[in-house]
């Protein structure tokens, strides 16, 4: 069965600090903390505070559908490049991809469908094959 | 009215110091240079580098109509901030504020309208004068202050931050 491993934790969090970044590179902001649990070949994230100051602020003086046309378009990008990011780090390609933001709670949470089982987390190989994690 | 214990050059450097630190807090952006300069009952304050990088994004990604929406609503919602801001500092009413930003250029461009001129000190030879910065009045108030040497040039704040 799917319990985790080593490989898996690694793997969890290679992305989890990828994503810190990608949202400090995209949008200037960090989120408070990111989780990422592999589950077969569901890959979930949560994603706490994703919301940038902007965002926030445009919320507070009622400029909620500003806020939230915002959001649509930076999770559209964020998406775009989670893909690219999962499928380069896990060595798997991404089926399908569902992001979601609340503004209310400023809480944000995506789900990665994989074509398989990364290659990463299956049982080791007894041969020389280098290790995947080199080039992230 | 208070009575500014600082120079012009030293009201201006606060004011600029004050508007990069409210940019910094409230939207996690630091912008560039941020000059302000007073004209009798007005102040025009010219920040650089003032879009954030959602906005950017936005404008980048063929949103460019949208990106003006989210300026316009942030202006409008750090303007209650910048009032108060503008007030402490310089110890006078703002009657109005029109602001204005280009995306292309990053730069934002604001004129404050006073209730009435500031007061500051004069920088040299009698540090205990007090003068209102607005023309008309004699000793030194000359606003370029070039002819009486009194007053020290319009002094420009440069944020040497980088963006992270």
């Amino acid at each position: 069965m799917n319990r985790p491993t080593h490989a898996s934790e690694s793997l969890h969090r290679i992305i989890e600090h990828q994503l810190q970044t990608l949202y400090q590179s995209q949008l200037g902001h960090q989120p408070s903390y990111i989780s990422c649990q592999l589950q077969g070949t569901t890959l979930v994230i949560v994603v706490e505070h994703p919301l940038t100051k902007v965002e926030q602020l445009l919320m507070v003086y009622e400029c909620r559908h500003l806020a939230e046309q915002i959001r649509t378009i930076l999770d559209r990008v964020i998406r775009n490049k989670l893909i690219v990011m999962i499928e380069r780090t896990a060595k798997i390609k991404v089926v399908d991809l569902l992001i979601d933001t609340r503004l209310d709670v400023n809480q944000g949470s995506a789900i990665a469908i994989l074509a398989g089982i990364p290659p990463v987390v299956l049982p080791a190989k007894l041969d020389n094959s280098p290790s995947p994690f080199n080039d992230v | 009215m208070t009575v500014s214990m600082l120079t012009r050059g030293q009201v201006e450097r606060t004011l600029s110091q004050r508007i990069q630190a409210l940019y910094r807090e409230q939207l996690e952006h630091r912008p560039g240079k941020v000059t302000c300069q007073l004209f009798d009952e007005k102040v025009a304050i010219v920040i650089e580098d003032s879009i954030t990088q959602p906005e950017q994004l936005l404008a980048q990604e063929g949103h460019r109509g949208l990106a003006k929406e989210v300026r316009s609503g942030l202006d409008g919602a750090l303007q209650p901030q910048l009032k108060t801001l503008i007030e402490d500092v310089l110890g006078v009413a703002v009657i109005d504020l029109l602001s204005d930003a280009t995306l292309e250029t990053g730069r934002t461009g604001m004129i404050v309208v006073l209730a009435d001129a500031p007061t500051v000190r004069t920088s040299v030879s009698a540090p205990k004068q007090r003068d209102k910065l607005s023309s008309g009045k004699p000793l030194d108030t000359s606003l370029d202050g070039r002819s009486s040497g009194q007053f020290e040039s319009s002094e420009q704040f440069e944020s040497s931050g980088k963006p992270e």
